[in-house]
């Protein structure tokens, strides 16, 4: 999985600064990734106990309007899109 | 008519409502927001845009999304020509609406505004009505007369099918005055280990239509004896998306996407122009850029969001790859101070790309035509950040107002990525 990340990450005639970005990114990925190796390390989570998981600033996608204004002027500044939702089309300026 | 882009928006929306069942929703039957976004670059382009949003939830679990969006957009976009030491006069067809006046020198050829009584200032677009501007020596030709309105429309529904799986389907549509699109999407959400994972798969189908003003441009033909092949282009998308969203612990959960979205038709700007030089640098011609029909763009982006001291810290990172040679990073933290029923969310973005393996600056004259060539800035290598702050205040139980204002600078390779702007934003939500 790190090679893979590391595939991901790399590019070619990367200076010092890159190869620092990437470390740094590397190691964001692996943070992430932690729990698909070993879900046993996480806690169990009940019901009851997620009432800071149940917050709105704490839920994925509760922030769409905000979001949408966000992707709307990226999409049309930048070569990237996607990744949050879907990324796809829409126009022909990218 | 310089496009932007509002069905990512809807798609994104459409995922993001079910991407966010997993923590629950809130509990009021209705909820409202409505928001306007007030967004200016410096020198360039202005844009306002009003934002209407009603969702609902019923006690089954069952959730239904409208949004309705309206966008205006007016000023001066960089039209891909390089900088010059000698005056720079262009013929535009991008639009002729109400910045005629700014037009330096308005050849007695071919010159028209949008004078008739359809309350609108679009590009009534014939071939042959076009205007010209001149940019002095030094300057970044920026094209003044960018004019576009665009009216958009989304809905979404998902419910749940049983305890662990839902489901949802949505579509869009969008129009402005050279561009409609439409979508559907559906999505599948399962839940595993308590609820305590998520997968979620999901998948858009679009369909744009291009009708670029005063026809579209043969590739590379020059913009003095400009060629059309026709007056209607298209484009087919199809979009999936992969998610696992896994709660850590009580206080933290994280998400993990992987996306690839497959475009194919017309990707060219029609209005954009690409430098043709001589062997002493001397402008020559412009000609129209000409773009692959086909891209495939793939992603994978991670997020985590961490109560911290009563406080919520959410990072995100994107990595975003394509076959036309683009490379990405997008990293994103907002940090949220709660105070009672006021909090307080800095706001910062860094993003930095590789160029596409067809961007140029300019072409010469002596070198054979490449296959495809664009001088389109945001096609160059580029950086930008964003700097911002919201504040929010929830002044009743269910209502909240809040205001976001962000600084939003870009510089790269390309002159004409020298840009910043200033976001300003005001959201009002109340559910009942």
């Amino acid at each position: 999985m790190i090679d893979m990340i590391k595939r991901v990450v790399g590019r070619k005639g990367m200076g010092l600064y890159a190869g620092a970005r990437r470390l740094i990114v590397a190691r964001f990925f692996i943070l992430l990734l932690m729990p698909l190796f070993g879900c046993g390390l996480l806690p169990e989570v009940k019901p009851w106990q997620k009432q800071v998981l149940a917050k709105p600033e704490m839920t994925f996608g509760s922030n769409e309007l905000d979001e949408g204004f966000d992707d709307h002027i990226y999409f049309s500044k930048e070569a990237s899109s996607g990744g949050r939702g879907f990324g796809g089309g829409g126009c022909g300026c990218n | 008519m310089q496009l932007k882009n509002n069905k990512r928006w809807l798609l994104s929306r459409a995922v993001g409502s079910l991407l966010g069942v997993q923590s629950g929703v809130s509990e009021a039957d209705w909820q409202v927001e409505a928001a306007y976004r007030h967004y200016s670059e410096t020198d360039r382009v202005t844009a306002m845009e009003p934002v209407l949003q009603l969702n609902k939830v019923d006690e089954q679990g069952r959730k239904i999304d409208f949004t309705i969006a309206y966008d205006s957009l007016s000023g001066a976009s960089p039209n891909g020509a390089a900088v010059s030491d000698q005056a720079q006069t262009f013929t535009s067809t991008s639009g002729a609406g109400g910045n005629a006046e700014s037009i330096t020198s308005a050849s007695g050829t071919a010159y028209k505004i949008d004078d008739d009584d359809d309350d609108d200032d679009d590009y009534e677009g014939e071939a042959g009505k076009t205007s010209e501007y001149t940019v002095p020596p030094g300057e970044v030709p920026l094209d003044p007369n960018f004019e576009d309105n665009r009216l958009s429309m989304s809905m979404n529904y998902s419910w749940p099918l049983n305890r662990s799986v839902t489901t949802s389907i949505g579509g869009s549509y969008s129009s402005e005055t050279d561009y409609r699109s439409i979508g559907v999407n559906g999505g599948l959400s399962i839940f595993l280990n308590q609820k305590n994972t998520q997968i979620g798969m999901f998948l858009g189908l679009e369909n744009d239509l291009i009708t670029p003003g005063g026809g579209t441009p043969m590739a590379f033909t020059t913009m003095s004896d400009k060629q059309v092949t026709g007056n209607t282009e298209n484009k087919n998308i199809i979009d999936g998306l992969v998610s696992l969203t896994q709660v850590l612990s009580k206080q933290a959960v994280m998400q993990l996407n992987y996306s690839m979205s497959i475009s194919d038709g017309y990707h060219t700007d029609p209005y954009k122009i690409i430098s043709l030089l001589g062997g002493q640098g001397d402008t020559q011609e412009y000609l129209y850029e000409n773009r692959p029909t086909e891209r495939t763009k793939q992603s994978v982006y991670g997020a985590i969001k961490y109560h911290l001291f009563g406080d919520t810290v959410d990072l995100s990172y994107r990595y975003m790859w394509d076959d036309w040679g683009v490379k990405s990073d997008t990293w994103d933290v907002k940090y949220r101070f709660n105070i009672d029923n006021v909090y307080v969310q800095p706001h910062f973005r860094h993003y930095s790309q590789e160029a596409t393996n067809f961007y140029v600056d300019s072409l010469l004259s002596s070198d054979n035509l490449p296959q495809f060539a664009s001088a389109d800035y945001r096609l160059s290598a580029l950086s930008s950040n964003t700097v911002g702050v919201k504040l929010g205040w929830m002044f009743d139980e269910n209502k909240e107002i809040s205001f976001r204002v962000e600084s939003y600078q870009q510089e790269g390779d390309s002159a004409a990525a020298g840009m910043d702007a200033l976001i300003l934003q005001i959201n009002y939500k109340v559910a009942f």
